[in-house]
């Protein structure tokens, strides 16, 4: 994302304990930001060794020609091991590397000792140790940050990002895509909330992709036709995006009967104009037609 | 398939079936048109053989080929995976393009053994995938090439699906920053049907990069017969919107002045990705 807006509409001087738009504390927040610090900091030594197996260039293959020329100044959030801030200095960049995590920084700067990496302890939403430098930045670099920023503070910590960008700064995320996993609290992000948040602050976005997920959790992949499906569990309603399949009941149906059974009932979840067939009633609307089934 | 097919209609859907037949339509027309259909929306009944033995699965998603080198000029070239319903194989699998991934591991079937799909379409809908894929290259040749001046290569690559035109509206709105306010505005005032096609050019060395030249919407509701179903064309620079309200077409040419270095890029509106 690139900033449009000239240096003297950013909001660097106003108070970073309020914000109109957000509140981190609200009830709807499903975690906190010590809550992440705290997984991260008990999970470092198990964490660290996977990230670093990871090479920057494999990682964001598809960034790399947006990069600014080497000399600039770059803000890394949540730089956790130091993989991308090492990366950066090492190709000649300045690099202030924002981590929270104690045992992270820890970590990072066992792995990459760089003089060209300054090291804060902070963390979004507040961001007060950075804007307190006074820095402003070439390049704001986000790598598998944003789901970990609690949903109600995001409006907060964008703002505050935005107001440590240079004119004509720009800014990488990369929003980590499902469920979350059951050791690290964190909330997913969709390219078009960040779009949302980029249009309100005067920012363009240059570039949006998908990327394979470079750890390897692979599964049914890829992009599929999905409808919101409710069920109720013990008097709670509720829902779940994805696509129909069921076992073959082998006494009445064939795999036909099943396929005809899955494109129906997406349609009758997805649209109003049709009702949801059950098996039997499919194999009985094909027995009429040959006896003996499709 | 016909037995399918008329349990679709008994349902209250107007099923297509496409045969895929060497005879009338090469493989990349057929799985051309597949993946179209997949692209709208619109799940997909598909019969094929393995091994001389008849079987149906639904095709329900796709996988792109991460290669960023892939260099195939029809759009079929760039999948690797579909995801599929095989009532065999539960919940959900996916089935490669190429014969040689099947080998040793379950589904023991590619897309090579599909031999024809059935696609149920809204009512509302007149212009087939068949026809989009022709309309395309007129497109290509006759106003990317000739009137607008893009490189051919540039646009060599066509990919067409539909979707509604409030979904089209609601990815302009979320992607205003990219597209800049008057193609946003254009999009927004369009007269269209409740349906249209989305046509997207572009060169491989685009597409692996997740951006298009140029893209084209269509109104799906019209006639396969109707010469010019076009409802607006763009490149990143300039814009035509075409008046189909009279017997006459009538063109206006609208310059965008979107802003500098930003790529328009591949739309993805009717599939959410896979979460696990």
């Amino acid at each position: 994302m690139k900033n449009r807006q000239p240096p003297d509409s950013r909001d660097r001087d106003r108070d970073p304990d309020r914000d109109p738009d957000s509140d981190p504390d609200s009830d709807h927040t499903p975690f906190t930001v010590r809550d992440v610090v705290a997984t991260y900091n008990a999970n470092a030594p198990t964490l660290a060794p996977k990230y670093e197996d990871l090479p920057f260039e494999q990682v964001h293959a598809s960034v790399l020609n947006l990069l600014p020329d080497a000399g600039a100044c770059i803000l890394d959030i949540g730089a956790g091991t130091g993989r991308d801030a090492a990366w950066f200095a090492a190709n000649g960049y300045s690099v202030v590397a924002a981590e929270p995590a104690a045992e992270m920084r820890k970590a990072a700067k066992a792995l990459h000792s760089s003089p060209d990496i300054r090291w804060m302890d902070d963390a979004l939403p507040a961001a007060e140790k950075v804007l307190r430098s006074k820095l402003t930045f070439d390049l704001i670099w986000l790598s598998a940050v944003w789901m970990h920023v609690p949903p109600g503070a995001r409006a907060q910590a964008f703002r505050k990002l935005v107001s440590v960008m240079s004119p004509g700064g720009s800014m990488m995320l990369t929003l980590r895509q499902g469920p979350p996993p059951a050791d690290r609290p964190m909330e997913p992000a969709t390219a078009a909330d960040v779009e949302a948040l980029a249009r309100r602050h005067g920012l363009q976005t240059v570039r949006s992709e998908r990327v394979p997920d470079f750890l390897g959790r692979v599964g049914a992949h890829g992009s599929a036709i999905q409808g919101r499906h409710h069920v109720h569990l013990l008097g709670h309603r509720l829902s779940v995006w994805g696509f129909p399949s069921m076992d073959q009941h082998v006494d009445i149906a064939a795999c036909a009967h099943v396929a005809c059974w899955a494109v129906l009932r997406h349609y009758s979840q997805s649209y109003s104009q049709y009702r949801e067939y059950l098996i039997y009633e499919i194999a009985k609307l094909a027995t009429g037609f040959e006896p003996g089934g499709i | 398939m016909w037995e399918a097919e008329r349990v679709f209609n008994a349902a209250g859907c107007f099923p297509i079936i496409v045969g895929r037949d060497p005879l009338l339509s090469t493989d990349e027309e057929f799985f051309g048109q597949l993946l179209a259909y997949m692209e709208s929306g619109f799940p997909l009944f598909i019969g094929l053989n393995v091994d001389g033995d008849g079987h149906a699965i639904v095709a329900a998603g796709h996988n792109w080929k991460k290669d960023a080198a892939a260099a195939a000029h029809h759009v079929w070239g760039h999948v690797d995976t579909l995801l599929t319903v095989d009532d065999n194989l539960l919940p959900y699998v996916t089935v490669p393009v190429d014969r040689g991934a099947s080998d040793g591991a379950e589904p023991d079937y590619s897309t090579e053994n599909f031999e024809s799909f059935i696609v149920t379409l809204p009512e509302k809908i007149g212009y087939p995938a068949e026809a989009m894929a022709k309309y395309a290259r007129v497109v290509e040749a006759r106003l990317l090439i000739r009137v607008m001046g893009c490189e051919p290569e540039s646009v060599s690559l066509h990919r067409y699906f539909m979707t509604t035109i409030s979904g089209l509206r609601r990815y302009a709105r979320e992607n205003a920053s990219q597209l800049g306010k008057k193609l946003v505005d254009l999009i927004m005032r369009l007269d269209t049907a409740q349906f249209v096609w989305v046509m997207e050019f572009s060169s491989p060395e685009q597409w692996a990069g997740g951006r298009v030249a140029a893209r084209g919407i269509v109104d799906a509701s019209a006639s396969h017969k109707d010469p010019n179903p076009i409802w607006l064309l763009h490149n990143e620079e300039v814009a035509f919107v075409f008046d189909r309200s009279k017997a006459e077409l009538a063109v206006q040419a609208v310059g965008l002045n979107r802003p500098g270095n930003v790529p328009l890029q591949r739309m993805e509106v009717n599939l959410r990705p896979v979460r696990k």
